[in-house]
């Protein structure tokens, strides 16, 4: 798999040519700040002192690491995928090292953004729930009907992982948040209830068959 | 509760054996109990009913739901029914055919009952697929997991069409904590019944 960069974004890189490996980690720092706090270009003005070049030119560099990680993630990159990179843009070892560090840390961090940026579907967050009997109706005065009633809470954005690294300690509900959730008021009685659990157990347990096991490793 | 009925009703069902004769009355009861009980769609017509008299035919069939009805809303024995129906001055036969087929069905009147009024939507089928990634619009490569999609829904008692209630989807480890909350719920609920 190669790392589809752009001809500007490995323009950008050159930076990383001509500096030291404390300079990269201290970029690589740079770019995983952007990811969680967007630009900040206080940082870039004043590496760029250090560095003795643009500030435009460390935001491009930052920039283009960050095209690197989400593309290197993307692709499933390999050691040696990154190696070629160095032998096309001529990176001392040491560089090196500190780009693939970079890109194998963080890839947790970048596959929980991927997946949450394709199609969202609602995912079941929990469950509450109460038995009940209803004792009367407009229809049936006296009745003794027993029912389970379920409030299922459902999210369409990704598992909060990277919310909660993004936010400290911010309890408070955005508005896009709740524009991606939805809670149902459902309800069912035991037999049903008995009867869903067979049927979702019967799921799980296909899903851990043999021949889904190896039609899954099998495109992986 | 005693149970009490409007003057139009009481009408519909005097005239039953009376101005409508004992047999069309007698199928008239039976049908309509069958109205009552199925769905629409599923009751033959009995057009014999209505070749004299329709609109009578069609006061006395209002009558017999209406009786049926509010006796199963209040739980009236048959005894009480029988009470009730002799102050109204039924014909005799039909007062005998009425109660019979109350007490006869009663139990399908009352879960029919049962199944009217206002709840939350009542879960009562699932259905689940096993879907893995391949590739996508923001990832080349599969994440090799599989994921659950769940549809929870029911089935309408009037056309017996399935209807979707909730979907969602789920990792394994997702439902595998469904599942324990769902056997959760059903061991506090046997607690309860052996209390």
């Amino acid at each position: 798999m190669l790392l589809n960069l752009k001809t500007d974004q490995r323009r950008h890189l050159e930076l990383l040519r001509h500096r030291g490996s404390e300079d990269v980690v201290e970029l690589c720092k740079a770019a995983f700040e952007y990811l969680s706090l967007g630009p900040n270009t206080q940082r870039y003005q004043h590496l760029a002192q250090k560095y003795s070049t643009d500030t435009g030119v460390v935001q491009s560099a930052v920039e283009a690491l960050i095209a690197l990680l989400i593309n290197a993630t993307k692709g499933n990159a390999s050691e040696f995928d990154l190696q070629s990179l160095q032998q096309e843009e001529g990176y001392s070892n040491d560089v090196m090292q500190v780009l693939s560090q970079f890109v194998s840390s963080k890839r947790h961090f970048i596959e929980g953004s991927i997946k949450s940026a394709n199609i969202r579907a609602y995912r079941l967050v929990n469950i509450e729930w109460r038995l009940e009997v209803r004792l009367a109706t407009r229809s049936l005065l006296r009745q003794s009907s027993i029912r389970v009633t379920m409030k299922l809470y459902l999210h369409t954005e990704p598992k909060n992982e990277n919310r909660d690294l993004l936010e400290d300690g911010d309890q408070a509900i955005h508005s896009d948040e709740r524009r991606n959730r939805k809670d149902l008021l459902v309800q069912t009685d035991l037999s049903s209830l008995v009867h869903m659990i067979q049927v979702l157990e019967t799921a799980l347990y296909e899903s851990k068959s043999r021949r889904i096991r190896n039609i899954v490793s099998g495109i992986h | 509760m005693a149970i009490k009925l409007s003057d139009p009703v009481i009408k519909g069902l005097q005239q039953l054996g009376t101005d409508i004769n004992i047999d069309i009355s007698k199928k008239l009861i039976a049908n309509t109990l069958k109205h009552t009980l199925s769905p629409e769609a599923s009751v033959p017509s009995v057009p014999d009913i209505y070749i004299t008299n329709a609109d009578k035919a069609k006061l006395s069939e209002y009558a017999v739901v209406t009786l049926l009805a509010i006796a199963t809303k209040h739980g009236t024995d048959a005894a009480s029914l029988r009470a009730f129906l002799e102050k109204c001055e039924i014909q005799s036969t039909i007062l005998e055919e009425l109660v019979r087929t109350y007490d006869d069905h009663r139990k399908e009147l009352t879960i029919r009952q049962l199944q009217i009024g206002s709840d939350f939507p009542h879960i009562t089928d699932v259905q689940w697929r096993i879907m893995a990634d391949v590739r996508s619009s923001t990832s080349d490569c599969s994440s090799g997991e599989v994921s659950f999609h769940v549809n929870l829904g029911r089935y309408n008692e009037s056309n017996g069409e399935r209807e979707t209630i909730v979907e969602f989807v789920c990792s394994t480890e997702e439902m595998q904590l469904l599942i324990n909350k769902l056997k959760e719920i059903e061991r506090h609920c046997e607690k309860v019944a052996t209390k």
